[in-house]
Order: C-alpha cells, then structure tokens, then sequence
C-alpha cells in the first residue's frame, strides 16, 4: 500500500471546508449538500440533532430565511495519519435581517475520506454569548 | 496503533466519573495539554488553566449526574472522533431546584506520546 500523502489529503480537506463556507455565505443549499455526507450529523444550538441531508437543508433553508450577511473562517484542520479522517475548528458571525450586530459563533466539523471525495459527517455549532438574541436559524416551535 | 471504540468508551467513562464527583484535577488529567472545551453561549475554553477555572466555576455551583450515549465512533492512529447525546442533572450544591437539559455532542479526542488517549476539543449543545 502507498503511503498516504497527509499534506495532499488536507489541502482537499481545506477545499470542501472553504467551499463550504463560501456555499453558507451565498446561501447555495445544492452546494452545500454535496459537501456532506448522506447521513451527517448535524448539531445546533436549540435543537435537537439533525440526521441526514434532508432534515439539514429543511433547517437551513430556514436559517438562511433570516440571515442577511456571514463571514467565517477556519482555525486549525487537521487529517490522520491515514489520511481518511479530518477535522476542523472555526469561527462565523452571522447577521440577521433587521439587526444591527453580527452574532459570533465557534464551528466543529467531522470529515471522512469516501469514494465520492471528503465528506462533512457531523457539524456542530453554537453561539460564543447569549447576548444578542435567539439561536441562529431557530424560530421555537418551528424547527422540524 | 489504530485507536479502539473500546478506548474512547473508556476516556469516556473515566472523564464522566470525574465530573460526576466534582473532580477539577480528574476532568483535566483527560485533556490534552492543547485541550479545549467549546460551551454553548460562551467562547471557546482553552488551555489547562481556563480549563480548572471552567470546572471551578462549574462545580462551586453544581454537582451532576450525566449519562451519554454514542451515536458514531471515527477511529485513526493519532486521533478519534465521537458524536452522540447527553442527558444531565445540575443539582445546585446550596440547595434549589435541580436542573435538566438534554443535547448532543461532537468532540476530538487524540493520542498522546505515552500511549493514552485525551480530550483534545469537545463541543455540545442543548436541544432546547
């Protein structure tokens, strides 16, 4: 078996993780969606946990209803020494429609390596404050 | 060597128990020195020392009983992930009303030179 090239596997990593972040800030759910897996395991704040594509960009497609702006970056990415496993730590602020701050936010993604490329297999996500309004993308009552 | 589903059951178990007992030393002897916990509603926590003052704070206030349970082990040689949910009571040490919360979890966890395995970011989030 050849060796793995490490640095290789995580350039694709920062790829879908970048890519990622752009498809959020210009709201492109399709994109979005072929960035994560079947079954990702998506966690935010407020609500119960997500499973699958569908249950996510029904979430999203809500959340992005009420964002106006985003900006996010990536910290630190790291992918095994197998190179079939990868994560990532960041940051985003989102502004709602109406509202005059950004909110600011810590991000953990969990990727896999598949046939199909990197995947996001589970993302979590949560607010650094309770100052300044209600969850991200979280209405109560509305978010199944 | 691959990291076991067994191991991270295990640094689960015992990181669990110490915070159970309201252990300040316990919980960090299972972070990696680079350790960070990322708390709903607050900014990131980093570093042993932000750490002791977290548990600090933690358990002047409450004692807790958790469960967890695991929903998806991604194993490797020098790190693992884990996702899953929780189920906790804050039980408030002057007295009060005990406190209930559910929510999830996704954290990191990586080898370390002596063999063991540690929290190297653990991130959660309630459902309500």
């Amino acid at each position: 078996m050849s060796p793995v090239d490490v640095e290789a596997e995580k350039r694709l990593v920062d790829r879908v993780v970048q890519g990622l972040v752009e498809a959020d800030i210009s709201k492109d759910l399709d994109r979005i969606m072929e960035l994560f897996a079947e079954d990702i395991n998506y966690q935010p704040p407020g609500v119960p946990p997500l499973f699958g594509k569908d249950a996510v960009r029904r979430y999203l497609d809500r959340a992005f209803d009420q964002t106006e702006d985003m900006i996010a970056g990536s910290d630190r990415t790291e992918v095994s020494v197998s190179g079939d496993l990868a994560y990532s730590v960041g940051w985003f602020k989102s502004k709602r429609y109406g509202w005059e701050d950004y909110l600011d936010y810590k991000y953990l993604f969990a990727l896999k390596k598949t046939t199909d490329g990197w995947k996001i297999v589970a993302e979590s996500f949560s607010r650094n404050s309770r100052e300044g309004g209600e969850y991200y993308g979280y209405r109560p009552g509305e978010e199944q | 060597m691959m990291i076991t589903e067994e191991e991270v059951r295990k640094l689960r178990e015992s990181y669990m128990k110490a915070q159970d007992a309201s252990d300040v030393e316990g919980c960090l002897s299972f972070w990696d020195k680079e350790g960070a916990l990322l708390p709903p509603n607050m900014p990131m926590v980093k570093g042993i020392e932000a750490g002791r003052r977290f548990y600090e704070d933690l358990f002047k206030n409450y004692r807790q009983d958790a469960e967890v349970t695991f929903d998806e082990f991604g194993l490797s040689e020098n790190w693992s992930f884990l996702q899953g949910r929780f189920v906790i009571k804050l039980i408030p040490v002057d007295g009060g009303e005990t406190l209930h919360s559910k929510g999830k979890y996704l954290e990191i966890h990586k080898r370390q030179p002596d063999g063991s395995l540690k929290f190297y970011r653990h991130m959660w989030s309630e459902d309500e």
